[in-house]
């Protein structure tokens, strides 16, 4: 596929235990064509994680290549990666991960500290971010002073705030009631549609599975299934 | 500067912690700033010393006494200057005022005393006066400030050595030659206080000080005086008044060591303290630094940050209990009669110095530890 934003090439990657070496992931092969919005299910110790540290640049196959964005990750060193990550690729985790001494606006500026942007700049791209998550009004809002829905759009703020091409979202509705999951995604169908973000998205859940364009099954480090929606 | 917000929202973390580890970094530095000052005002009692005046007294120990009558015997050994014997008693009394507030003073000859040791200057109408009044007094610069006393001012003292309630009135107040010359210390006329002694007790002084002529070694001049009271009922032991002084500290045992000693055991004591806070901190943020290394922050970013904060929260620690030294031993006076001087320049510098070693040495473990953190095993997963 010509304009893949990330191919994924014969990957395998292996963890070595004290019972020996276990394949998490077996030869796979995997295209995420740009504007994608790809839902990634299967069930626990699949490599759904596994894989999606690879396609980020968190870590690295045993064999195979990755590529994402132009640039073959799987050879970059962990500093050209950390500068790659930076540049390129928004996270959104499931526990939010957002710092609690900092407020709202503040975590969604630790991107934009590796930037050589000044404060201003920094101040209007985290109020830009803010805005498209809706929480403009708690910029000074400690984490532990937002409900869980909010966190997570602070935490998709922060994972926008950058302009990355690429989104990856690992269980971003795992800790969510069902309203504050509906916003969520609805948040990350906006961000795919109107602002034509590419989102790999990691879910156990088959409704939330269903705003994404595309589903893959993986199972036992094979990728099983692929359902077009 | 774009990571201060991030490093100050850090030290706010654990507030009770960090105030903590600063009180105790704090209170290390201003431990080590009282034991430097105390080893330059020690340092400072030998440097006021000459090489050129020797000090007579009793061979068997310091608190013994000498006759008075040993003075023209001594005045007439070769190598003494000319007018070149002084004397002198330790007084021993405490201020009326505050009996807690302690000053050396000294009752010395008249004649020659000011004369021997230069380095006291007094101007000469005081020194006049001083030799008309009986009971008069000469003060430091310091101690009159000290004592909120002007010329023609009473001073009263209650003696111990020498029993009784004793009224001087200050005649001169003299300044050092320079900062070695301790100027809270007080001298008055020794015939005052000998002649309230009863008769079998008068005539003895503590010490003598002899100038050397030009040209005299002061080894063999000490050996001199020495050999012409061997057979006598006091026996003297001469020296520079150097080795006196440095001999005088040295019935402490090896104060310097001892003091260096107790002020290193304290800054690594609280460089393990600040490296345990550091330690937990970073731990406490495994998963925040594994964020921080998803968005992208690299290995050295993490690893200064880790740094900063830890030479942060020791400086703030190493400038308070230094800034407190400062207030607090300006010209504080221990019990026993030690003055300790303001913290010397050079101690402040190394005082801070240590405190930012302390803070980088206790931060380096832990930054270490951040920067080999993997971002999937901060996470467990992402």
């Amino acid at each position: 596929m010509a304009d893949a934003l990330v191919h994924v090439d014969d990957v395998t990657k292996k963890y070595t235990t004290r019972g020996g070496s276990v394949a998490v992931l077996d030869h796979i092969d995997l295209e995420v064509p740009k504007g994608d919005f790809m839902a990634l299910m299967g069930p626990s110790g699949s490599g759904k994680t596994t894989l999606l540290n690879l396609i980020g640049g968190l870590d690295r196959p045993t064999s195979g290549r990755v590529t994402a964005i132009g640039q073959e990750i799987s050879r970059l060193s962990s500093r050209e990666l950390a500068a790659w990550r930076s540049q390129h690729v928004g996270f959104i985790f499931q526990f939010y991960n957002l710092m609690p001494v900092l407020s709202a606006a503040q975590n969604v500026e630790l991107p934009l500290l590796l930037t050589r942007m000044n404060k201003a700049e920094r101040r209007r791209q985290v109020e830009v971010a803010l805005g498209v998550v809706g929480l403009s009004d708690r910029l000074k809002h400690k984490p532990s002073e937002l409900s869980g829905g909010q966190q997570q759009r602070v935490a998709i703020a922060r994972a926008l705030v950058i302009d990355p091409e690429l989104i990856l979202a690992d269980e971003p509705t795992g800790d969510l009631d069902a309203v504050s999951a509906r916003d969520v995604l609805e948040l990350m169908t906006r961000l795919n549609e109107e602002f034509g973000k590419t989102i790999l998205m990691v879910t156990h859940d088959p409704h939330s599975a269903e705003v994404a364009k595309r589903i893959i099954h993986l199972d036992k480090g094979v990728l099983s299934q692929e359902v077009r929606v | 500067m774009k990571f201060f917000g991030y490093l100050r929202a850090n030290l706010g973390r654990n507030r009770v912690r960090t105030t903590l580890t600063i009180i105790a970094i704090a209170i290390a530095m201003f431990l080590f700033c009282f034991l430097e000052a105390t080893l330059s005002a020690l340092q400072t009692g030998i440097d006021s010393s000459s090489d050129r005046r020797l000090i007579v007294r009793n061979r068997v120990s310091l608190v013994q006494p000498l006759p008075i009558a040993y003075r023209s015997k001594i005045q007439s050994v070769p190598g003494v200057a000319e007018n070149g014997t002084a004397f002198g008693i330790w007084f021993g009394a405490t201020w009326e005022q505050d009996r807690d507030y302690f000053f050396a003073q000294y009752g010395v000859n008249k004649d020659t005393y000011f004369q021997i040791n230069p380095e006291i200057q007094v101007p000469k109408e005081q020194l006049e006066r001083f030799y008309a009044d009986r009971r008069g007094a000469i003060i430091g610069r310091d101690l009159a400030d000290k004592l909120a006393k002007k010329i023609g001012d009473p001073i009263v003292l209650l003696g111990s050595i020498y029993p009784g309630t004793w009224e001087f009135t200050v005649c001169g107040i003299f300044e050092g030659k320079d900062s070695s010359v301790p100027e809270d210390v007080m001298y008055f006329d020794y015939d005052y206080a000998d002649e309230s002694r009863d008769e079998s007790s008068q005539g003895l002084v503590g010490f003598y000080t002899l100038q050397l002529a030009d040209g005299a070694n002061p080894a063999q001049v000490a050996e001199a005086v020495d050999a012409t009271f061997e057979n006598d009922a006091y026996q003297t032991k001469t020296e520079t008044e150097r080795a006196f002084r440095m001999g005088f500290f040295s019935m402490w045992g090896n104060v310097t060591l001892l003091l260096r000693f107790v002020g290193a055991a304290v800054v690594f004591t609280i460089l393990l303290v600040a490296a345990n806070t550091m330690m937990m901190s970073v731990r406490e943020r495994t998963n925040e630094i594994g964020t921080l290394k998803t968005l992208g922050f690299q290995n050295r970013t993490i690893v200064s940050l880790m740094l900063f904060e830890a030479l942060l929260i020791a400086l703030i620690g190493g400038v308070l209990g230094v800034g407190l030294a400062i207030v607090m031993l300006n010209d504080f006076s221990m019990p026993g009669g030690l003055t300790i001087p303001p913290v010397p320049p050079l101690s402040i510098l190394l005082a801070l110095g240590i405190t930012a070693l302390t803070g980088l040495v206790s931060g380096t473990g832990p930054a270490i530890m951040a920067s080999r953190l993997s971002v999937v095993a901060a996470h467990g997963r992402i």
